[in-house]
Protein backbone atom coordinates (compact mmCIF):
# COMPACT_ATOMS: atom_id res chain seq x y z
CA UNK A 1 0.00 0.00 0.00
CA UNK A 2 1.56 3.32 -0.15
CA UNK A 3 2.11 5.81 1.82
CA UNK A 4 2.31 2.80 4.32
CA UNK A 5 6.06 1.73 4.13
CA UNK A 6 5.44 -0.67 7.63
CA UNK A 7 3.51 -3.36 5.39
CA UNK A 8 6.38 -3.23 2.26
CA UNK A 9 7.67 -6.71 1.59
CA UNK A 10 10.48 -7.46 4.11
CA UNK A 11 13.83 -9.55 2.40
CA UNK A 12 13.98 -13.13 4.42
CA UNK A 13 17.00 -11.69 6.94
CA UNK A 14 14.18 -9.00 7.68
CA UNK A 15 12.11 -11.59 8.45
CA UNK A 16 14.07 -13.56 10.18
CA UNK A 17 14.63 -11.11 12.35
CA UNK A 18 11.06 -10.24 13.10
CA UNK A 19 9.52 -12.99 13.82
CA UNK A 20 12.23 -13.76 16.45
CA UNK A 21 9.64 -12.71 19.59
CA UNK A 22 6.46 -14.64 17.76
CA UNK A 23 8.47 -17.38 17.58
CA UNK A 24 9.85 -17.51 20.86
CA UNK A 25 6.41 -17.22 22.34
CA UNK A 26 5.11 -19.91 20.65
CA UNK A 27 8.14 -22.25 21.79
CA UNK A 28 7.56 -21.17 25.38
CA UNK A 29 4.11 -21.45 25.55
CA UNK A 30 4.51 -25.47 25.68
CA UNK A 31 6.99 -25.15 28.65
CA UNK A 32 4.37 -22.67 30.89
CA UNK A 33 1.83 -24.85 29.94
CA UNK A 34 4.19 -27.84 31.11
CA UNK A 35 4.54 -26.06 34.77
CA UNK A 36 0.14 -25.05 35.10
CA UNK A 37 -0.20 -21.92 33.44
CA UNK A 38 -3.16 -22.20 31.19
CA UNK A 39 -3.07 -21.58 27.16
CA UNK A 40 -5.49 -18.39 27.73
CA UNK A 41 -3.39 -16.96 30.41
CA UNK A 42 -0.34 -17.33 28.59
CA UNK A 43 -1.62 -15.53 25.85
CA UNK A 44 -3.92 -13.06 26.91
CA UNK A 45 -3.32 -12.81 30.75
CA UNK A 46 -1.19 -10.73 32.87
CA UNK A 47 2.67 -11.75 31.79
CA UNK A 48 3.89 -10.87 35.28
CA UNK A 49 2.25 -13.77 37.25
CA UNK A 50 4.71 -15.90 35.14
CA UNK A 51 7.44 -15.55 37.58
CA UNK A 52 5.25 -16.94 40.39
CA UNK A 53 4.69 -20.36 38.07
CA UNK A 54 8.28 -20.64 37.42
CA UNK A 55 9.43 -20.28 41.06
CA UNK A 56 6.72 -22.36 42.36
CA UNK A 57 7.67 -25.28 39.67
CA UNK A 58 11.04 -24.89 41.37
CA UNK A 59 9.95 -25.14 44.93
CA UNK A 60 7.77 -28.33 43.36
CA UNK A 61 10.67 -29.95 42.12
CA UNK A 62 12.63 -29.61 45.22
CA UNK A 63 10.22 -31.21 47.04
CA UNK A 64 9.79 -33.52 44.91
CA UNK A 65 12.98 -34.30 44.51
CA UNK A 66 13.87 -34.55 48.63
CA UNK A 67 10.84 -36.89 48.12
CA UNK A 68 12.67 -39.12 45.90
CA UNK A 69 15.95 -38.67 47.97
CA UNK A 70 13.89 -40.23 51.39
CA UNK A 71 12.80 -43.34 49.87
CA UNK A 72 16.18 -43.94 48.23
CA UNK A 73 17.34 -43.58 51.95
CA UNK A 74 14.25 -46.15 53.32
CA UNK A 75 15.42 -48.55 50.70
CA UNK A 76 19.03 -47.78 51.64
CA UNK A 77 18.48 -48.90 55.34
CA UNK A 78 16.05 -51.90 54.49
CA UNK A 79 18.72 -53.44 52.28
CA UNK A 80 21.19 -52.64 55.15
CA UNK A 81 19.18 -54.37 57.57
CA UNK A 82 18.59 -57.41 55.33
CA UNK A 83 22.43 -57.77 54.50
CA UNK A 84 23.04 -60.11 57.45
CA UNK A 85 21.06 -62.96 55.98
CA UNK A 86 21.49 -61.90 52.38
CA UNK A 87 25.63 -62.94 52.59
CA UNK A 88 26.26 -66.19 50.57
CA UNK A 89 27.89 -67.89 53.88
CA UNK A 90 26.39 -66.47 56.86
CA UNK A 91 26.26 -68.92 59.69
CA UNK A 92 22.91 -70.51 60.43
CA UNK A 93 20.69 -68.74 62.36
CA UNK A 94 22.02 -64.87 61.25
CA UNK A 95 18.90 -63.01 61.76
CA UNK A 96 18.59 -59.27 60.09
CA UNK A 97 18.93 -56.36 61.58
CA UNK A 98 15.75 -54.76 62.67
CA UNK A 99 13.73 -52.14 60.36
CA UNK A 100 13.44 -48.44 61.90
CA UNK A 101 10.28 -48.56 64.20
CA UNK A 102 9.72 -44.89 63.35
CA UNK A 103 10.22 -42.70 59.89
CA UNK A 104 13.00 -40.59 60.28
CA UNK A 105 12.11 -37.45 62.57
CA UNK A 106 9.28 -39.04 63.85
CA UNK A 107 8.00 -36.98 67.47
CA UNK A 108 8.16 -39.30 70.61
CA UNK A 109 4.37 -38.45 71.46
CA UNK A 110 4.17 -41.94 73.52
CA UNK A 111 6.23 -40.57 75.85
CA UNK A 112 4.32 -37.25 76.33
CA UNK A 113 1.04 -38.71 76.67
CA UNK A 114 2.58 -40.97 79.46
CA UNK A 115 2.77 -38.27 82.27
CA UNK A 116 -0.89 -38.10 83.17
CA UNK A 117 -1.25 -42.10 83.10
CA UNK A 118 1.57 -41.73 85.86
CA UNK A 119 -0.21 -39.50 87.57
CA UNK A 120 -3.58 -41.37 87.72
CA UNK A 121 -1.84 -44.70 89.13
CA UNK A 122 -0.11 -42.87 91.56
CA UNK A 123 -3.29 -41.38 92.95
CA UNK A 124 -4.88 -44.53 93.28
CA UNK A 125 -1.67 -46.07 95.34
CA UNK A 126 -2.44 -43.17 97.43
CA UNK A 127 -6.29 -43.88 97.86
CA UNK A 128 -4.97 -47.71 98.46
CA UNK A 129 -2.66 -47.06 101.06
CA UNK A 130 -5.19 -44.80 102.64
CA UNK A 131 -7.56 -46.93 102.78
CA UNK A 132 -5.45 -49.49 104.17
CA UNK A 133 -3.86 -47.23 106.88
CA UNK A 134 -8.04 -46.58 107.71
CA UNK A 135 -8.67 -50.41 108.24
CA UNK A 136 -5.57 -50.99 110.23
CA UNK A 137 -6.73 -48.04 112.48
CA UNK A 138 -10.14 -49.29 112.66
CA UNK A 139 -8.55 -52.72 113.21
CA UNK A 140 -6.23 -51.71 115.81
CA UNK A 141 -8.97 -50.24 117.90
CA UNK A 142 -11.67 -52.37 117.77
CA UNK A 143 -8.49 -54.85 119.14
CA UNK A 144 -7.38 -52.39 121.99
CA UNK A 145 -11.65 -52.34 122.86
CA UNK A 146 -12.06 -55.85 123.70
CA UNK A 147 -8.50 -56.39 125.38
CA UNK A 148 -9.86 -53.29 127.95
CA UNK A 149 -6.62 -51.41 126.57
CA UNK A 150 -8.65 -48.46 125.24
CA UNK A 151 -7.36 -45.09 126.57
CA UNK B 1 6.10 -8.00 40.54
CA UNK B 2 3.21 -6.36 38.78
CA UNK B 3 2.50 -5.36 34.97
CA UNK B 4 2.99 -1.66 34.05
CA UNK B 5 -0.34 -0.08 32.87
CA UNK B 6 -0.86 3.00 30.73
CA UNK B 7 -3.95 4.72 33.07
CA UNK B 8 -6.50 7.44 32.10
CA UNK B 9 -9.93 8.66 32.08
CA UNK B 10 -11.58 9.86 29.18
CA UNK B 11 -15.25 9.98 28.70
CA UNK B 12 -15.70 9.35 32.31
CA UNK B 13 -14.74 6.09 31.60
CA UNK B 14 -11.30 4.54 33.33
CA UNK B 15 -8.63 2.88 31.12
CA UNK B 16 -6.07 0.84 31.71
CA UNK B 17 -3.89 0.06 29.04
CA UNK B 18 -1.29 -2.90 28.53
CA UNK B 19 0.04 -5.79 27.05
CA UNK B 20 -0.24 -8.64 26.43
CA UNK B 21 2.27 -11.83 25.04
CA UNK B 22 -0.38 -12.49 22.47
CA UNK B 23 -0.61 -8.83 21.39
CA UNK B 24 2.94 -8.49 21.25
CA UNK B 25 3.07 -11.47 19.38
CA UNK B 26 0.68 -10.06 16.62
CA UNK B 27 2.69 -6.52 16.72
CA UNK B 28 5.82 -8.57 15.85
CA UNK B 29 4.82 -10.61 12.88
CA UNK B 30 3.13 -7.55 11.51
CA UNK B 31 6.75 -5.84 12.04
CA UNK B 32 5.55 -2.62 13.88
CA UNK B 33 8.08 -3.63 16.75
CA UNK B 34 10.61 -3.32 13.87
CA UNK B 35 10.06 -0.79 12.84
CA UNK B 36 9.74 1.09 16.42
CA UNK B 37 13.39 3.14 15.76
CA UNK B 38 12.21 3.86 11.77
CA UNK B 39 9.06 5.53 12.30
CA UNK B 40 8.78 6.78 15.94
CA UNK B 41 6.17 9.10 14.92
CA UNK B 42 3.63 7.00 13.30
CA UNK B 43 4.14 3.56 15.29
CA UNK B 44 3.32 5.46 18.47
CA UNK B 45 -0.61 5.80 17.52
CA UNK B 46 0.07 1.72 16.29
CA UNK B 47 1.17 1.00 19.58
CA UNK B 48 -1.37 2.67 21.30
CA UNK B 49 -4.27 1.44 19.55
CA UNK B 50 -2.90 -2.10 20.13
CA UNK B 51 -2.56 -1.55 24.10
CA UNK B 52 -6.01 -1.05 24.54
CA UNK B 53 -6.48 -5.09 23.55
CA UNK B 54 -6.23 -6.32 26.80
CA UNK B 55 -7.96 -4.46 28.98
CA UNK B 56 -10.64 -2.88 26.29
CA UNK B 57 -10.71 -4.78 23.54
CA UNK B 58 -14.60 -3.61 22.63
CA UNK B 59 -13.38 -0.30 22.73
CA UNK B 60 -13.62 0.54 18.84
CA UNK B 61 -10.52 1.61 16.94
CA UNK B 62 -12.36 4.89 16.15
CA UNK B 63 -12.73 5.35 19.83
CA UNK B 64 -8.90 4.65 20.15
CA UNK B 65 -7.75 7.22 17.88
CA UNK B 66 -10.09 9.80 19.21
CA UNK B 67 -8.11 8.99 22.59
CA UNK B 68 -4.68 8.76 20.73
CA UNK B 69 -5.41 12.57 19.27
CA UNK B 70 -6.62 14.21 22.59
CA UNK B 71 -3.70 12.22 24.29
CA UNK B 72 -0.81 14.60 25.71
CA UNK B 73 2.22 13.26 24.02
CA UNK B 74 4.19 13.40 27.41
CA UNK B 75 3.92 13.13 31.26
CA UNK B 76 6.57 13.20 33.49
CA UNK B 77 7.24 9.56 33.15
CA UNK B 78 8.25 10.27 29.55
CA UNK B 79 7.31 10.03 25.95
CA UNK B 80 4.62 8.05 25.16
CA UNK B 81 6.36 6.42 23.00
CA UNK B 82 9.14 5.41 25.66
CA UNK B 83 6.66 3.92 27.93
CA UNK B 84 4.68 1.94 25.42
CA UNK B 85 8.33 0.76 24.12
CA UNK B 86 9.07 0.04 27.98
CA UNK B 87 5.84 -1.72 28.56
CA UNK B 88 6.81 -4.15 25.49
CA UNK B 89 10.26 -4.74 26.48
CA UNK B 90 8.65 -6.03 30.08
CA UNK B 91 6.93 -8.71 28.41
CA UNK B 92 9.85 -10.02 26.81
CA UNK B 93 11.56 -9.53 30.26
CA UNK B 94 8.58 -11.16 32.12
CA UNK B 95 8.53 -14.29 29.67
CA UNK B 96 12.23 -15.41 30.67
CA UNK B 97 11.95 -18.18 32.35
CA UNK B 98 15.07 -17.80 34.40
CA UNK B 99 17.90 -20.18 33.63
CA UNK B 100 15.19 -22.70 32.65
CA UNK B 101 15.53 -22.05 28.80
CA UNK B 102 18.23 -20.58 27.15
CA UNK B 103 16.93 -17.70 24.49
CA UNK B 104 18.06 -14.78 23.41
CA UNK B 105 16.37 -11.59 21.58
CA UNK B 106 16.98 -10.61 18.07
CA UNK B 107 16.31 -6.92 17.54
CA UNK B 108 15.17 -5.76 14.11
Amino acid sequence: MEGDEGLTPLSEEQNDKIFSFAEWADDLCPYYMSIGVSCNDYWHGDYSQLGYYVEAHKLKQERENYTAWLQGAYVYDAIGAMSPILQAFAKKGTKPTPYHKEPYGAKHVDKVDDKPKQDIQALNLAAKFSAFTTRFNQKFEKEGIANGTDN
Amino acid sequence: MARTTLDFTYNDKDYSLCYSIDVVKKLDKAGVIAHIPERPLTITEDLFVAAFEANHADTSNRVRSEIYKEFSETSEDGSLLEILAEMIGEVQKAMAPKGNVQWKVTRG
